[in-house]
């Protein structure tokens, strides 16, 4: 019996209706539903039994890079060269609305190179990253449904656009366990909460609430010009939420073994059977045991000065670092913010996105050397991209002192790029039209992009459900198609 | 898997399903829906059905006895010559069935042999899954069981009668009986008396209640202390809040764009809604009037109404959607959201699962889904204030007047300073020329050069950090940063300087024309000549500009490098150190000309400044004098105008089809639908459910469960064909039934199951029950059950002797020192409370049935390490310091926490470790104990200063809204997880002893946390 299978069996309606007038049959029913009952009580150890693989996993984890705001994809990845040419001229076909009001075409600021064998364009803002062009995949023709930073938030990290449903990482956890007890099973880094939407981006919802995700900020603090980690860095800061200063490992110690000492002898004295009890006492054995385990893990002190150079200095690279690490220890999913509120929303001066892209090309691409180096490319899948992309017209007229050089939120056609566990390297997928505005071949939507990253890792997205308010509930909600032609 | 025969229940329904025509089943007819098709569906329909192996289903006589590949399955009358019972014999050469699985027991076969030899009988019935004939689903399911009237069983007969106390007992223990089950001992009184207190209050006793109840030898000495717990006004607090979470309670919504401030947006009267929950249950409303209060409380008539209104939360407080994206699917969601909370909260039906197509499961026709989105389609939000309309009159107006003027200071204030820029801007070639003496060759101090120019010297300081800005934005200081690098003598310094001043009031200019055509741009854009009023209420979002005004407009603009330099004087330096990647876009640092607050005013004339003053102090004065905002309640109203809503097509509210009229579900009527006409109908809908039998089926078993931790029904939200069927139809009926009787009385409906020897067991384990029933899905003892969040904060600070019993009152955010209980903690959608989402608290975006029980190590790591209780162990020790020696001090520990004496072993291990203190902790705690001591003596009292940014604009003292302030304190998780950098440190923590920490280990313990 599986945790999120509440039923053995999926129930027909014709299964339903035959248990009508007589009564028949009811009341096995009824049983699976206490079992299952019965198990959501008592599956308790922290960590969710693995489920079973719908089909063999190419992945076995996440790292999913949020450049949250709206990564230009005209400007970064989808070079448009019709832009040039129709720079200052009208959009052919007439304005697409989107939130703000929009205006001409306008041309890329910035200069695109080929890159590696398989010749990708990419833009001056990523050159770190054009190195690995050949390990990474490019989804030209995603697409979401509202031009607004939340609800597109909220598809992109839990398939539904608005609060209330679990977050990716929670499907996954919930589907698959952590494969290490002494870490949460699914991580989110950003240096502050909230972002724009905020905790509901990674939120259990209806699962089971050991299926949050944790949050732990990775803001640097007071680093200093050619420094790599920071005076004042303390790893013991990042695992507050596990550890309270005022209280020594020993003296914790002491009070678990008097505990236990205790429960087990009421227990014997009354002849307990609650299984919960042991329950009880296995998760204050791990809880003593994931201070020290996170300790070790948050402390990037132990880390060469080559690896810390290679991700560079500022928290997007602390958090791709931390991402790197976690994964490494077990961690199903972590996710890295890369600033609170939208960070890549250029609405004003698209050259702002140089800013945003000296801070993540750097530590992007490191994740990708990295895992390479530590041999965890094959088995993790990195995702990054933004919950939409921009427009190719300029905004006009927004916000009073604009330079009339940004782009607006665009959810008909951006780009997402993968790597690593189960990818096919130095591919193209989709494409949007020659304007860049609207996913032309191909299209693929988030709840499609669900269903590959649950593919990749050995789940079938029409199989990992939760019943809740009389409904299976679903990542993919009632779409999703798997992409098989990016799956190495 | 043995408990579940099956005879007893179908019987009943078999019952109710013939009862009309036929008093007396005919035993054909038992012997098949006791035995037969259980048997045939549960052992052979997973293989035998419509992709039938072998050809053979068994779905239908007519199919048996067509058979399958081999031949017809059973010859009627013979049944050893039927393929079918040779084949489950084993007797078939070839035929082994089931097929890899064990063989039927004997008395299965048996059963499926007399079944044959008297005629294979089967019950009059159409194909079950024929094509999707919607008529025939709808008549079938009216005879649903939990559909029927109200039966109202006699109590069975049982065998061990004096067990019983209650009919309650008789149908639990027949039963038991039926399945060879029999109840455990009863509890100690301990354990009933704490589990009565926990669950009826949320509390656990204390240890003079427990000694009392232990003393008292009454026969009614239980029932005593349920009238107790019945009547103190903490019952409605626990059990208030267990409706809370039928009622998805929340007390926000995320706006996604909202011009009055993004993200979060509180619902400030939620509490009223909260407090009125409360007090109906303290009242014993009944749970007519409860339903119908909550659903049309503004449809009653005025001398009701005015009690009710709060009820109407329910449906006010949302949750209401914001997105600029499509009203259109956002007021459909808001409707989906309606449909559900009331089908599945009131009616224990999943109708909002019809919204996209007709139920999967039920006989509920999309049709039907939108006869209830109608009703919410003609209801919208509506504040109703709980004062007198002269009240809200006079508030209004005082803040009405309030916000003149501070609009009129605003409106000076962005005046001078405009002024003040375009002057200092005049002024701009005497201080470049000024700047050359500092930064061109004489190489002067600038508070030389400052104060023997007369210069302001802030200004002059921006200048000169104007002027060696590297050229990353426009071109415009090329000339001058080329001659200081140059060497330029006075004269070219002046010669630029006055160019530039030349160039700059060009600009300025342009950009004061430019202004002027966007204020025309603004102006047509507005279709009447009335100003539109800013969207605030949740139903007043409609268009794009409600959510961000004037983003729709297409306003014009300098071009880029003009644009820049304007920025950089005018506005805010474009090099201002924002680190981006760290969000902080708030701290832009002010352009050359750009002042406000202090640093305008001082720029300012005398008369001018004493104006600027006056209006302050008269704001002040008004703002002093305004009266309390009245409190309203966030409730619903009937759109002026109802219209009828179309089917929405595959749930698209874009494709819409037939015109469907308000009406309650046809399977929940007996022949044509109750139709809604006045209004939205949400009164007649009310009146509808609660004159349903479901709604009391529901109501009854949520109630069982509430006390017992399963249901009869443990789909308590659901009723339907996909729900459980009742374990005890006949204990549902008769609870049922006396709730009806009772006149829908909560209370007596408590008492009566509190006062049933079922509830009274202890939960002591019993081997031949726990193999029949693992689940104890038929009460032959009691559940433990670990405390629900509040029940572990609000008895941690109970145990501290620290709870604060105040009640009602807006919301407060939970702390590790705040003393209330935890219903009056904020409860969230948007940023939900940490420490309740640990402990399972549900979700407020959505109705909840249940409460799951997780153990996460998280749990432990607050128990172990959390600052709040670390502060309820220190308080709790702080009430057996007294005591003489440590053995003393642990007893009264467990007297105070359990109500018991500690055994030998418990004191034994409890001295250890109070005497074991490691001698380095011992002195480095006593040291942080001096430390502290001296660090609070040194503090004043006063409230740390903040930086304001309002008092720059307003110019007075003005704190930020509660909420921000509340926010800005550690939360519940403080200790176990990262507080706020800036949050404020914690108001009183008490001094970490070893004491303390043992009394940690107590209240962390399974007895604590757990209710038995």
């Amino acid at each position: 019996m599986h945790p999120h299978q509440p039923f053995r069996q999926p129930l027909t309606r014709r299964d339903a209706l035959r248990r009508i007038g007589g009564g028949f049959g009811m009341l096995a029913f009824a049983s699976l539903v206490n079992e299952s009952i019965a198990r959501a009580a008592t599956s308790t150890d922290g960590a969710a039994d693995p489920r079973p693989f719908d089909h063999p996993p190419k992945a076995t984890a996440v790292i999913f890079l949020m450049m949250n705001g709206g990564l230009s994809q005209v400007d970064s990845f989808d070079p448009k060269p019709m832009l040039d040419k129709f720079h200052g001229k009208p959009l052919p076909g007439g304005e697409v609305p989107t939130e703000r009001k929009t205006g001409m075409l306008m041309r890329s600021p910035f200069t695109f190179k080929k890159y590696g064998q398989c010749g990708r364009e990419i833009s001056e803002l990523f050159p770190l990253l054009g190195e690995c062009a050949d390990d990474m995949c490019f989804v030209h023709s995603m697409h979401t449904d509202i031009p607004n930073h939340e609800p597109s938030l909220l598809m992109l990290n839990t398939g539904h656009t608005q609060v209330g449903r679990p977050a990716m990482g929670s499907w996954l956890t919930y589907g698959l366990g952590s494969s290490n007890k002494n870490l949460p099973g699914f991580v989110v880094l950003c240096p502050d909460v909230p972002t724009t939407c905020g905790p509901p981006l990674w939120n259990n919802a209806f699962l089971p609430a050991m299926h949050q995700g944790t949050y732990i900020s990775d803001r640097v603090e007071h680093q200093i010009p050619g420094e790599l980690i920071g005076k004042e860095f303390d790893p013991k800061k990042l695992v507050k939420f596990l550890r309270n200063d005022k209280f020594s490992l020993e003296e914790q110690r002491r009070e678990i073994d008097l505990l236990v000492e205790l429960e087990r002898a009421r227990r014997k004295r009354e002849a307990l059977s609650d299984p919960g009890l042991d329950a009880a006492i296995d998760s204050m054995e791990i809880a003593y045991r994931m201070q020290t385990e996170a300790l070790d893990v948050f402390d990037i002190r132990k880390e060469s000065k080559a690896t810390l150079e290679l991700y560079g200095r500022g928290s997007t690279a602390r958090g791709c670092l931390l991402a790197v690490r976690l994964v490494e220890r077990g961690v199903r999913m972590v996710q890295v913010y890369y600033a609170n509120h939208d960070p890549w929303d250029h609405h004003g001066d698209i050259l702002m996105h140089r800013d945003t892209a000296r801070d993540s090309d750097k530590p992007f691409a490191a994740v990708i050397k990295d895992l390479k180096s530590r041999g965890l490319f094959e088995k993790t899948l990195i995702v990054c991209g933004s919950e939409f992309g921009r427009t190719p017209v300029m905004e006009v007229g927004s916000n009073g002192g604009s330079t009339a050089n940004g782009r607006d939120h665009n959810p008909f056609g951006f780009t997402i790029w993968l790597a690593g566990g189960g990818i096919k390297g130095g591919i193209a997928h989709g494409s949007t039209d020659e304007f860049g505005f609207k996913a032309a071949e191909k299209p693929v939507h988030v709840h499609d992009l669900h269903a590959t990253i649950l593919h990749l890792l050995g789940i079938d997205h029409t199989k990992l459900t939760y019943r809740y308010s009389g409904r299976d509930f679903r990542l993919t909600d009632v779409s999703g198609n798997v992409l098989h032609e990016l799956i190495a | 898997m043995h408990l579940l025969t099956t005879s007893g229940l179908a019987l009943f329904l078999l019952g109710l399903a013939l009862s009309a025509q036929d008093p007396k089943p005919d035993p054909l007819a038992v012997l098949f829906e006791t035995k037969v098709r259980p048997i045939l569906v549960n052992r052979c329909e997973e293989c035998h059905a419509e992709d039938a192996d072998g050809g053979l289903r068994l779905d239908s006589r007519e199919a048996l006895m067509k058979g399958g590949d081999s031949g017809a399955a059973i010859m009627i009358g013979d049944a050893d010559a039927s393929l079918l019972i040779q084949a489950i014999r084993h007797s078939h050469p070839k035929l082994k069935m089931p097929q890899k699985r064990s063989k039927l027991p004997d008395d299965e076969i048996a059963a499926l042999e007399e079944w044959v030899k008297s005629g294979a009988y089967w019950p009059d019935e159409k194909p079950a899954a024929s094509s999707g004939a919607a008529k025939q689903r709808l008549a079938e399911q009216r005879s649903f069981w939990s559909l029927q009237p109200l039966s109202k069983p006699a109590p069975p007969s049982v065998k061990n009668a004096g067990w019983a106390i209650s009919d309650i007992d008789r149908f639990v223990l027949a039963r038991q009986e039926r399945e060879g089950l029999s109840p455990v001992a009863p509890a100690t009184r301990v354990a009933l008396i704490r589990r009565a207190s926990l669950d009826l209050t949320g509390l656990p006793p204390t240890p003079e209640e427990v000694a009392a109840f232990v003393a008292d030898e009454s026969p009614a000495a239980f029932a005593k202390v349920v009238d107790r717990l019945l009547a103190s006004p903490q019952y409605g607090e626990a059990w208030g809040r267990w409706w809370l979470d039928v009622a998805r309670y929340g007390e926000d919504d995320c706006r996604s764009l909202d011009p009055m401030g993004r993200g979060y947006n509180p619902y400030p009267n939620a509490y009223l809604y909260r407090d009125w929950v409360v007090q109906a249950f303290n009242d014993d409303m009944p749970y007519d009037t409860f339903v119908k209060a909550q659903l049309a409380a503004d449809q009653h008539d005025e001398k009701a109404r005015v009690a009710l209104l709060p009820g109407l939360g329910f449906l006010g407080l949302g949750p209401w959607l914001y997105d600029n994206g499509s009203v259109e699917v956002t007021r459909a969601d808001e409707r989906h959201d309606r449909v559900d909370a009331v089908s599945r909260g009131f009616l224990g039906l999943t109708i909002a699962c019809a919204r996209c197509h007709d139920h999967k499961y039920d006989a509920v026709p999309t049709e039907d889904y939108y006869a209830l989105a109608g009703v919410f389609r003609n209801t919208t939000y509506h504040e109703y204030p709980r004062v007198p309309q002269s009240v809200v009159d006079e508030f209004k107006t005082a803040d009405k007047r309030i916000e003149n003027k501070a609009k009129l200071l605003r409106e000076f204030q962005k005046t001078e300073s405009r002024q003040l820029a375009q002057t200092l801007a005049l002024q701009s070639a005497r201080y470049m020329k000024a700047a050359w003496r500092v930064l061109g060759e004489p190489k002067k101090d600038k508070a030389l050069v400052a104060s023997e120019e007369k210069l302001d010297y802030e200004l002059f300081d921006r200048w000169l950090a104007f002027l060696v800005k590297p050229p990353k934005h426009y071109k415009y200081l090329e000339k001058w940063q080329a001659m200081i690098a140059a060497r330029g003598k006075k004269d070219e310094a002046a010669k630029i300087a006055d160019e530039f001043q030349e160039q700059l009031l060009d600009i300025m200019f342009e950009h004061i024309e430019v202004e002027e055509e966007n204020d025309v741009i603004r102006a047509k854009a507005q279709p009447e000549t009335k100003k539109k009023k800013k969207a605030n209420l949740p139903d007043e979002f409609l268009t794009n500009d409600d959510f961000c005004p004037g983003c729709g407009l297409e306003l014009k603009g300098l071009p880029g490098e003009k644009n820049s330099l304007w920025v950089d004087m005018f506005d805010h330096d474009l090099d201002s150190e924002v680190d981006i990647a760290q969000g902080d876009f708030d701290s832009a640092k002010p352009g050359v000309f750009s002042f406000s607050g202090f640093g305008l005013e001082r720029q300012l004339g005398a008369d001018r400044r004493r104006y600027l003053e006056e209006l302050r102090a008269d704001i002040k004065k008004l703002r002093k004098d305004l009266p309390p905002k009245f409190p309203y309640v966030h409730g619903v109203i009937d759109v002026a105008a109802p219209t009828p809503i179309k089917v929405h097509q595959r749930g698209s509210p874009f494709r819409l089809g037939a015109e469907v009229p308000s009406h309650f579900p046809a399977l929940l009527c007996a022949d044509q639908p109750i139709g809604f006409t006045k209004g939205s109908g949400r009164l007649e809908l009310a009146d509808a459910i609660v004159a349903h039998p479901i709604t009391m089926r529901v109501i009854a078993n949520r109630i069982w469960k509430g006390h017992f931790g399963t249901g009869i029904v443990d789909t308590p939200s659901d009723f339907g064909l996909s729900g459980e069927r009742p374990m005890n139809p006949e204990l549902l009926e008769h609870l049922a039934s006396l709730f009806v009787e009772g006149g829908m009385s909560l209370k007596k409906l408590h008492r009566a199951i509190l006062l049933s020897a079922t509830y009274q067991l202890s939960d002591a384990n019993s081997e031949v029950d726990f193999a029949k029933d693992s689940g104890n899905r038929l009460y032959w003892r009691a559940n433990d059950r670990r405390l629900t969040a509040e029940q572990i904060r609000d008895s941690a600070l109970f145990a501290a002797g620290a709870l604060e019993l105040k009640m009602g009152g807006p919301s407060e955010k939970l702390t590790p020192y705040k003393v209330r209980r935890t219903i009056y903690g904020q409860v969230s959608r948007y940023k939900p409370d940490e420490f309740l989402a640990l402990f399972d608290f549900p979700a407020p975006n959505a109705s909840s049935e249940r409460r799951f029980t997780t153990h996460v190590p998280l749990q432990r790591l607050f128990l172990m390490n959390s600052d709040f209780m670390q502060q309820c162990a220190e308080l709790l020790a702080k009430r057996v310091e007294t005591e003489a020696d440590d053995k003393a001090k642990i007893q009264k520990l467990y007297s105070l926490l359990f109500a018991r004496a500690a055994d030998d072993d418990e004191v034994r291990a409890g001295l250890a470790y109070l005497a074991a203190e490691p001698m380095k902790e011992f002195e480095e705690r006593k040291a942080a104990r001096l430390k502290e001591e001296l660090e609070a003596k040194d503090k004043p009292k006063s409230k740390p200063e903040k930086p304001d940014k309002k008092s720059d604009e307003m110019g007075e003292d003005e704190a930020d809204s509660p909420d921000k302030e509340s926010d800005a304190q550690p939360g519940m998780m403080a200790g176990v997880q990262g507080a706020d950098p800036a949050a404020k440190p914690a108001q009183k923590p008490l001094p970490v002893t070893i004491l303390g920490r043992y009394a940690k280990v107590l209240l962390s313990s399974h007895e604590f946390l757990f209710v038995r």
